[in-house]
């Protein structure tokens, strides 16, 4: 990254170094969870709640011990509601474990393709915020939810790129590039990116972050992808502040032609 | 009486508060309760009776996306 052009992510004020957010779900190993953590450096890490003993063999028995260790801020989401008042219950319940304000609200509209409940967000969002926490909203790139949803408080937005964990990439590129005009705070893609093409791709378009999972989760090699991805976020960032050159319809050749040898006019 | 924990039922003395029922099942932490669907905060605890035919559920954190 060039000496000064990037500044901090800022949500909700505060500062966070880096532009890429890390889910913690479906990782071949804990330890291979880690060390990808560890070389993406993400600014946040997300994470879930679940009945005790759900899940014995699961990644998650030393799930805690592992987040402790690597001292990195969480953010809880509410994977799974489908109602308001279940997402209500987990937040609270997220605030007292995780000892943080931070949600990821996901509120589940569609269970074929995990999409947001768009009818219900605003207010969810709004009833969060007035209890003092610092939401996320996982949304699509439906323009006017998303106005609302910062109408209501939210400081950040979440529109995904695509359905959870379909690693698809940008599926509608026009209306996620006029949502970024549109929308003046913060907005992290959430879900749907496969490639680190696509990461670098939204950050181009001005999106301020990305949120992964699946996407590293389940590449053959997860660590190097995690780091590919950072590499990504990063050029894309950087593209984006350095403002790219306008396309064009027709060729524009770059060697000079003043003076070329055999010159002939077509 | 019965209440049902995590979706298990158990049979538990009357009049238990959620602060001894807990001393009982004693749960891993860190995890967080509640009660019919209801979130209890630790503050309440020893304040919040359970009964019979309640569903209480304690949950823990895991990975997420």
């Amino acid at each position: 990254m060039a000496q000064g052009l990037d500044t901090d992510l800022i949500l909700y004020g505060e500062k966070f170094s880096s532009r890429l957010l890390l889910g913690t779900s479906r990782y071949p190993s804990p330890q291979i969870l880690e060390d990808a953590i560890d070389i993406a450096k993400p600014c946040m890490v997300t994470a879930s709640l679940r009945r005790q003993g759900a899940n014995p063999t699961e990644i998650s028995s030393g799930f805690w011990e592992l987040i402790k260790k690597l001292n990195i801020p969480v953010l809880p989401n509410t994977a799974g509601c489908h109602r308001p008042e279940e997402v209500f219950q987990i937040a609270h319940m997220a605030r007292e474990v995780f000892e943080t304000d931070w949600i990821k609200l996901e509120l589940i509209g569609d269970d074929y393709t995990l999409q947001p409940d768009t009818l219900n967000v605003v207010e969810t969002a709004k009833v969060l915020i007035k209890d003092g926490f610092k939401v996320l909203p996982y949304c699509t790139e439906d323009l006017v939810v998303c106005q609302r949803l910062v109408d209501v408080g939210c400081q950040a937005i979440m529109p995904w790129a695509a359905p959870i964990g379909t690693g698809k990439g940008p599926s509608n590129p026009y209306a996620l590039q006029i949502l970024r005009e549109r929308i003046h705070v913060p907005m992290i893609v959430d879900a749907g990116l496969g490639l680190p093409s696509h990461a670098s791709q939204v950050m181009e378009w001005g999106y301020d972050a990305v949120l992964l999972n699946t996407a590293v989760a389940l590449a053959h090699q997860p660590v190097a992808m995690a780091q590919a991805f950072s590499y990504a976020v990063k050029a894309g960032r950087q593209a984006f502040l350095a403002g790219a050159m306008p396309a064009h319809h027709t060729a524009q050749a770059s060697t000079p032609t003043l003076g070329t040898p055999f010159w002939h006019q077509s | 009486m019965h209440i049902f924990v995590n979706q298990v039922q158990k049979e538990v003395s009357q009049s238990m508060d959620i602060a001894s029922l807990l001393e009982v099942l004693q749960p891993k932490k860190p995890f967080a309760i509640s009660l019919n669907s209801q979130f209890i905060a630790k503050t309440q605890y020893a304040s919040t009776i359970v009964q019979d035919n309640d569903r209480v559920e304690i949950i823990s954190p895991v990975t997420g996306g």
